[in-house]
């Protein structure tokens, strides 16, 4: 089954594209398929959810949508550019400036500072870690309502602080998507909404393409639309709020 | 990435992991140390065995030993006649590729003594045999500090004289054999060497109860006049000529003087050989001191001179090169054995780093970095560990190089040419101890780098 997107969305060429994808890990007998013939089109400003078990394929789908996994068959698009003709410096500055990430596991640098640790994105774009790094890192964090908190240090934060401060990190540099793994994992209920309501509230108003995996039915709502994933097929689909 | 954000990445890991890195840097530190420590010794004692004992860049030739004469020649008064080297040989030697100049050296072919000394010494103390040998005045040129002059006195002529009255001062009356009249001269310039000066002090002066030539004392000495007397010594007189007394002064120590005897400039000796020895011992030269561009060009050198009938007269500098670069060589090796050790070390350290920091280099990638950056951010902190122990170890080498030199002048006693410093250092041998040792930090971090490089980043960040 596929997955396709309601419209092209603003801007022409949809936010992804996948067709026919599969990523198989391991060789020989002992080979296992994590995705298996996925075509899916999320468009530009949309929000969708990939839901399914633990093991389904979702983390191993995000990490093809942004780039970080090209070991995969089938074609991938992101932004209207085959992934797999693109050499290592434009794949990096694709994640560096027009993708975003959010981890479950948070991945905050604990010798950093929050600033830091939100302007580290720079370091990797060209432009250094100077002032406007700061600047950038300042607003984003403004963004999630953590400015008060850019001189401490991530151990100092809660989950759910920490969690915003990889959101701030995902935004600093105004990506065109964000691709979020279980964003809410390690969050508690109430810390989890503000999160959630963090995301739709970029998607709406900054009009990000979103895409989360999630087990969370709260996040799997606030979802244009949701794509389930079993045994690394997509098996259902269907439109949120 | 930007040199800028590199930095960043490096100079906070060296903040973040410094207990390790100092750890892993210990070891390169020391193998740096001991290889620039090494080195400067090999190169300090170079400068001095080849710089003022036997030096790399001179050759002196000399022609070659003839068959014994055998003791019918000796009795019957023939044999060879005496060895010489006559202007034209000079002329070709000169003209020899990579040549700079020659220097003439003439032996006295006459019989001297001197004495004197009553100024420095209290009573007059002498030597009733000495060699005399003449030096081209060019090759002191620029050794001689004070006043004093190395010339011939009488080579721009002087007044007519009977008697040394005549002349006034401190001046004689040079008046050579069988001539009406003599001119008036100034007293022979002299050198002698740094190894006649420590024969008499730790020799010459205990025996008979002189205080030791210091160099106060040596200072003094420049400019007392003696007498050598000319013509007669204890073993003989020349068959030539009257025996006769000149004044001499000395006007410096030379390590171009002869080792035992009295060097005087060139045009004064070969007066004296023509008046006791003949037209033929005052114009051929007994030896040429030979200077080349370079230490390379001796070889080519020596094959020219041969043709002339000429060799070296010493071959010890050669011997002693190639044991010193020997020696050297080896403690290098020893000091490169360590660096290697030392790499294993940075190799260990860096292995473990990177497993580690999976996560944080996974993140890195997702934040935009190529495999391109992670190996020029690990290089990067290699590198400046790297860098950094070897200056560190340069610096250490400098200290034991000095704690080594007050050592030394302490417990060593005096000998000929003992050097202020046994080390020779400069900012080359600094810049390469540092770069050894960032090379090899580098090239031990090499294949953790590689391996971080390669890292899926997807695998560390999301475990997909």
């Amino acid at each position: 089954m596929s997955g396709g997107a309601p419209g092209g969305g603003p801007g022409g060429a949809p936010a992804f594209r996948l067709e026919g994808v599969s990523r198989r890990f391991g060789r020989g007998a002992g080979a296992r398929a994590a995705l298996e013939g996925v075509s899916l089109e999320v468009a530009r400003g949309e929000f969708v959810a990939l839901l399914g078990p633990s093991g389904a394929g979702k983390s191993t789908l995000l990490a093809i949508l942004g780039a970080l996994d090209r070991g995969y068959e089938g074609r991938v698009e992101v932004f209207g550019e085959d992934l797999a003709s693109m050499p290592e410096a434009r794949l990096g500055a694709l994640r560096n400036a027009r993708l975003g990430f959010v981890f479950q596991a948070f991945h905050l640098l604990p010798h950093l500072s929050v600033r830091e640790n939100v302007a580290a994105p720079f370091l990797f774009g060209g432009e250094g870690g100077g002032g406007g790094a700061r600047a950038a890192a300042e607003r984003a964090l403004d963004r999630v309502g953590l400015l008060a908190r850019a001189g401490d240090g991530p151990d100092e934060l809660s989950g759910g602080q920490r969690q915003r401060v990889a959101l701030a990190r995902a935004i600093v540099r105004g990506p065109e998507a964000l691709l979020c793994d279980e964003p809410t994992g390690n969050l508690d209920s109430a810390t989890g909404r503000e999160v959630i309501g963090l995301l739709a509230s970029l998607n709406r108003d900054e009009k990000m393409s979103v895409v989360v995996a999630t087990h969370e039915p709260a996040l799997a709502a606030a979802a244009g639309r949701r794509l389930g994933l079993v045994d690394g097929r997509l098996r259902a689909e269907g439109a949120g709020a | 990435m930007r040199a800028s954000a590199l930095a960043t990445l490096v100079g906070r890991d060296l903040a973040r992991a410094r207990a390790s890195l100092a750890g892993a840097a210990f070891g390169i530190g020391a193998g740096t140390s001991a290889l620039v420590f090494f080195a400067a010794l090999a190169l300090g004692v170079r400068a001095v065995l080849f710089g003022d004992v036997f030096p790399l860049d001179r050759v002196e030739l000399e022609p070659k030993a003839g068959p014994e004469p055998g003791l019918l020649s000796v009795l019957l008064g023939g044999g060879s006649p005496p060895p010489g080297i006559e202007a034209a040989a000079i002329e070709r030697v000169a003209a020899a590729p990579g040549v700079v100049r020659v220097y003439p050296k003439l032996r006295a072919a006459l019989p001297a003594a001197a004495f004197g000394g009553k100024e420095i010494v209290g009573r007059e103390i002498g030597t009733h045999e000495v060699p005399l040998e003449g030096l081209d005045p060019a090759l002191v040129e620029g050794e001689l500090k004070g006043p004093l002059s190395f010339r011939d006195p009488l080579a721009a002529g002087g007044p007519a004289c009977q008697a040394d009255a005549e002349c006034g001062g401190a001046r004689y009356c040079e008046r050579p054999s069988g001539e009406a009249a003599g001119r008036c001269s100034d007293p022979v310039p002299v050198l002698v060497s740094r190894y006649l000066v420590e024969l008499f002090n730790k020799g010459i002066a205990p025996a008979h109860g002189y205080p030791p030539v210091a160099a106060s004392l040596l200072a003094r000495a420049e400019g007392v006049t003696f007498r050598i007397e000319l013509g007669a010594s204890m073993l003989g007189r020349a068959a030539k000529g009257a025996p006769r007394a000149v004044k001499a002064r000395i006007v410096g120590v030379s390590p171009n003087a002869i080792d035992l005897g009295l060097t005087l400039p060139l045009g004064v000796v070969e007066r004296w050989n023509r008046e006791y020895a003949g037209e033929a011992a005052a114009s051929r030269r007994s030896s040429l001191l030979v200077r080349v561009a370079s230490a390379d060009r001796v070889a080519p050198l020596v094959e020219a001179a041969a043709r002339e009938g000429l060799a070296p007269k010493d071959e010890r500098a050669r011997d002693l090169s190639a044991m010193v670069n020997g020696v050297a060589a080896l403690l290098g090796l020893v000091s490169l054995v360590m660096l290697v050790v030392a790499s294993t070390n940075i190799a260990f350290t860096f292995r473990a780093l990177v497993a580690e920091r999976r996560p944080e280099i996974g993140l890195y990638r997702a934040l935009g970095a190529t495999p391109g950056d992670v190996r020029a951010w690990l290089l990067s902190l290699a590198l400046a560990v790297g860098a950094g122990a070897g200056a560190l170890g340069a610096a250490v080498a400098r200290a034991a190089a000095w704690a080594a030199d007050r050592a030394a002048a302490s417990s060593l006693p005096d000998f000929p040419f003992k050097p202020e410093t046994f080390f020779r250092f400069s900012p080359s041998l600094y810049l390469g101890g540092a770069a050894f040792g960032a090379l090899f930090a580098v090239a031990g971090a090499l294949w953790a780098v590689r391996r971080a490089a390669r890292l899926d980043p997807a695998r560390a960040l999301l475990g997909s």
